[in-house]
């Protein structure tokens, strides 16, 4: 695994304003008129870097700000504040034209495997409409050929090239998705929870032929997931994320063998397992996810955790390097 | 136990007769519940696990078409029973619980509108006092902080998990005898999923209340359940109690199933799988459904399908060649 | 569907024949009911002018002579004159062939043009957002707070009568009914993931509308407009009716009716009867396939 970093994020955050308009933002308080922006902090300072070769994971539920965060990254969004380096070049707020050559390295995987593809182009012509659009291909038979190419790399029979996306399985489309993602030679791949839509016996294909590519092409992975044993098997390291801000960062040796923040563990308690031995001890977070909208002033973790002090409430904890590689923000550290 | 059978389901078949062919959702199913037992149904989308419970309620619309040599429920037969009677048994003695939170509440009334609303249609001899006082005890029942305030406020104010609970709640209102709980937690969060599975089993425990739970989790149903049926394509393929299927299961597809969940505590680089895909509903294979992914498959499961036949007490398998855990692991016999 | 069958390489036909699309059709006797009558108003405008009697819009082939005269089967009818005549002698038959030629013109191209420029506005309103999309959207909120055919007899009494003049007030009524459904739709496929993935690999707007949102919002556009030309038709027949439509001299069904109305109540009732019960007809035609249609392109109701 080479040391070159590949994508660096710095402070990231990613406001959404709800109120559109100076009329919407007048309200009635008190008795008084009074204007107020209600604003969505979706995700809110959130530093990460991924290697070349390297299969980050953000892993948390949903609303914690793990699916917008690789929107922005891949700059589907522009950031609120923050940026974010490609091997070293600040792309934070590139308009669309020069993006173009950043486009070609980047793409994405997306969750759903019956919205990701349009239903009104054919299999080839969702593979071959990126490959001649960056000019990968000069005439429309190599791209033909290549998209033939690639549908056999990703398991599908070259001859339903014709077919329309509508008469697949969803295991099927999602590897058509893959080969639209490969169509331009990436370097890196954002994959959207690729596989929580699919059925069982299917999501493992899908996260094989994933692996598999990364071996063959030296892909990295941002990977976005909510089911930690899907993230177990696929990253090198991994972040925890809870309502907007990564709570937990680590290898995933260290994360799996010595989870530390409150969260994590709760996490890893939920997930159902068939007759395994839980590694941690059994703990329940209470209540639900507060509303990124009325963010706790202290720890985000604060009102579910177990474990929380008078301190929690009051002061947010940062990012601290507990073992080597290895960061949590909890104040019990 | 041998308390007589709640629900007794003898040759249950669903078809769907469309313009492509006839689509056979359900065929040929048959299984029984006792009251107060937990039933898991466990199957991949397009096993048919969803209409089996829409069919007992004969709530299929056409072109579906329900037959049944009997489906016998607190010894009356629903198949003769007309859509008048069926109204009074939905809601009262057989209620369900649907996968979205979001959209099983009318967001135009309040939590307590739509609670009275069942209790209203089926205990007709209730005062209003009493009605409210019911609805306060059942939402405390489900976990629902300040039910008294609570219950005048509208579906939009509670979050996901929250209105799941309240709807577990209104299910629960009239005490049914059993109750359906179609994928009740698959559009929640792990930890919320957690809690609520949970409850669930509190609730239908301190009730008597039979359960049949529908999942496509085969790691959801370990925990919760005391019998599996396991379905593909529209047939039941294995049935017995959640040790005989988790721990000595017959049937390859179920195995299959098991192996390709991702285990926590573990570390692989490659997930086992179940290779190909589920079959064309209109173009199912001559012999065993599965026998086209089945690496046990032999001549006769591609010619002749397989009967249910049972393997020890209360464990049947429909294949030819049944996988014997004593014996030897992974063994044909 | 229809798709399917311009696509598929063996015999296109034989496919839709074969599609769901067909299949549904053949089971709704509306649909059937309504595609008969919509096959044979076409039949007529496209080869009506070869079987009909006379040219009612040429003065020499019109005897004053024959003025008034009753349907054929009524005392007094003559051979030659099926649905009678009106004061000037011309053929009703003959009239309403050539009339509804113009008038099923005036409507499709009326709503075709609606329908472009309505499709337009309402993509680049529902892509783009903004003030863009605010801007549009005032402006047809403005128009629909007019009755529209308050605003279509305004155009006309202005500017005149005359086709193009019609042509273009109904424009001006019919675009907005576009520009909202279609923003509408635009604003949730916006959202569907092949857009993203469309961006994602930095194709420019303009191709993103055109190949990923245009396809999935024009099945709505369809349905608009089959519908639309049979309520143009009926608003082409009004304004003539009420005179500031379609000139004198030009043919139309709202002209016949309105000649026909004057006369009315001396007991000539077949001049205003037969081409009014026409203009019912073909519009029941269009808004039963309209309706067929609607439920069959549209994919929530499946």
């Amino acid at each position: 695994m080479g040391e070159e970093k590949l994508i660096e994020v710095k402070g990231l955050c990613q406001e959404f304003h709800l109120t559109k308009g100076f009329l919407q933002s007048l309200r009635i308080e008190n008795g008084k008129l009074v204007k107020a922006d209600k604003v969505v902090h979706a995700v809110n300072s959130v530093d990460f870097e991924i290697k070349k070769g390297e299969v980050f994971s953000l892993v948390g539920e949903s609303g914690c700000g793990k699916s917008t965060t690789a929107r922005t990254v891949i700059r589907l969004l522009e950031p609120t504040k923050g940026q974010i380096f490609y091997k070293g070049k600040d792309i934070s707020h590139l308009s669309g034209r020069e993006l173009l050559p950043y486009r070609k390295s980047m793409q994405m995987i997306f969750q759903d495997p019956y919205a990701s593809l349009n239903p009104r182009q054919r299999v080839e012509e969702i593979i071959m409409e990126p490959m001649l659009f960056h000019g990968i291909v000069k005439t429309k038979e190599d791209a033909r050929k290549r998209c033939h190419e690639l549908m056999e790399r990703v398991g599908l029979r070259p001859e339903q090239a014709g077919r329309y996306p509508h008469q697949f399985s969803g295991g099927q489309r999602q590897r058509i998705g893959i080969a639209r993602a490969l169509a331009v030679n990436p370097e890196f791949i954002i994959a959207d929870e690729p596989v929580s839509a699919l059925d069982v016996s299917i999501q493992a294909q899908i996260l094989n032929l994933l692996m598999d590519l990364k071996d063959e092409f030296g892909f990295s992975y941002l990977f976005i997931a909510h089911d930690l044993s899907v993230v177990r098997h696929i990253s090198d390291r991994l972040g925890v994320m809870y309502l907007g801000g990564i709570v937990e960062m680590g290898d995933r040796h260290a994360v799996f063998g010595n989870p530390l923040h409150p969260y994590t563990k709760v996490l890893f308690s939920a997930v159902p397992t068939v007759g395994e031995k839980p590694l941690v001890e059994e703990i329940e977070a209470e209540g639900e996810i507060p509303s990124p909208l009325e963010f706790p002033k202290g720890c985000s973790f604060s009102d579910r955790c177990p474990y929380r002090t008078e301190r929690c409430g009051r002061e947010k904890p940062q990012l601290k390097e507990i073992e080597p590689g290895h960061f949590a923000a909890c104040h019990l550290l | 136990m041998s308390e007589k059978n709640l629900l007794e389901v003898k040759g249950l078949k669903t078809y769907f007769h469309t313009f492509k062919g006839v689509v056979k959702a359900v065929d040929d199913v048959s299984f029984e519940i006792k009251p107060g037992e937990i039933l898991g149904i466990v199957g991949e989308s397009g096993s048919g696990k969803s209409v089996t419970s829409f069919s007992l309620l004969k709530l299929v619309e056409p072109p579906g078409v329900v037959e049944a040599e009997q489906i016998l429920f607190d010894g009356k037969d629903l198949t003769r029973a007309g859509e008048k009677e069926m109204t009074k048994i939905r809601g009262k003695d057989i209620s369900m619980v649907f996968q979205d939170p979001m959209t099983s509440l009318n967001p135009l009334y309040t939590i307590q509108k739509q609670m009275e609303e069942v209790l209203i249609l089926h205990e007709p001899g209730m005062s209003k006092a009493q009605r409210k006082e019911r609805c306060i005890e059942l939402l405390s029942a489900v976990g629902i902080p300040n039910p008294k305030e609570r219950l005048r406020e509208y579906p939009n104010q509670f979050s996901g998990g929250m209105r799941q609970r309240v709807i577990i709640a209104i299910a629960l209102a009239t005490n049914p005898k059993l109750l359906i709980a179609d994928e009740p937690t698959t559009a929640l969060d792990v930890t919320i999923q957690e809690q609520i599975l949970k409850l669930m089993k509190k609730l239908v425990r301190e009730n008597h209340t039979a359960l049949i739970l529908i999942t496509h989790d085969l790691a959801v149903v370990s925990r919760m359940v005391d019998k599996i049926n396991v379905m593909y394509c529209g047939k039941l393929v294995e049935t017995g109690t959640t040790e005989d299927v988790i721990k000595r299961n017959a049937h390859p597809y179920t195995e299959g199933l098991l192996n390709s969940i991702p285990k926590l505590y573990e570390d692989r680089e490659r997930l086992d799988f179940i290779p190909g895909m589920v079959p064309n509903m209109f173009d199912l294979p001559a012999g065993c459904y599965f026998a086209p992914r089945c690496k046990y498959c032999q001549e006769i499961c591609r010619s002749q399908q397989p009967q249910m036949r049972e393997i020890a007490p209360g464990h049947k398998a429909a294949c030819h060649f049944p996988l014997i855990r004593e014996k030897a692991e992974g063994e044909v016999e | 569907m229809e798709r399917k069958e311009k696509h598929e390489k063996n015999s296109g036909w034989e496919q839709f024949l074969k599609s769901e699309f067909f299949y549904h059709y053949k089971k709704n006797v509306p649909a059937i009911i309504g595609s008969i009558l919509v096959a044979i108003a076409i039949f007529i405008v496209v080869f009506g002018r070869f079987f009909a009697p006379q040219n009612p819009y040429d003065l020499t082939q019109i005897d004053l002579a024959d003025s008034y005269l009753p349907p054929i089967w009524q005392d007094g009818g003559k051979a030659g004159f099926l649905l009678g005549t009106d004061a000037q002698g011309r053929d009703i038959f003959s009239a309403i062939i050539y009339g509804s030629a113009s008038s099923m013109m005036i409507g499709l191209v009326g709503a075709m043009a609606s329908c472009l420029i309505g499709t337009t506005l309402g993509l680049i309103a529902g892509y783009y957002g903004g003030k863009v999309d605010a801007f549009i959207m005032r402006v047809a909120d403005v128009q629909l707070s007019f009755p529209s055919m308050l605003i279509a007899l305004f155009i006309m009494s202005v500017f005149g009568r005359g086709v193009g003049k019609l042509l273009v007030a109904l424009t001006m009524v019919g675009w907005v009914t576009y520009a909202r459904t279609v923003r509408g739709e635009t604003l949730s496929v916006k959202k569907m993931e092949y857009v993203e993935a469309a961006r994602i690999i930095g194709l420019p707007n303009q191709k993103i509308i055109l190949k990923h949102i245009l396809p999935n919002v024009i099945n709505s556009v369809i349905v608009l407009a089959t519908i639309q030309v049979g309520s143009f038709i009926l608003t082409e027949a009004t304004l003539s009716f009420l005179g500031v439509g379609v000139p004198i001299t030009k043919p139309s069904l709202g002209l016949l009716v309105k000649t026909g109305f004057d006369v009315l109540f001396s007991g000539l009732w077949w001049a205003a009867v037969f081409p009014g019960l026409y203009i019912m007809l073909i519009v029941f035609g269009i808004n039963l396939l309209g309706d067929f249609l609607r439920d069959e392109l549209n994919p929530n109701l499946k």
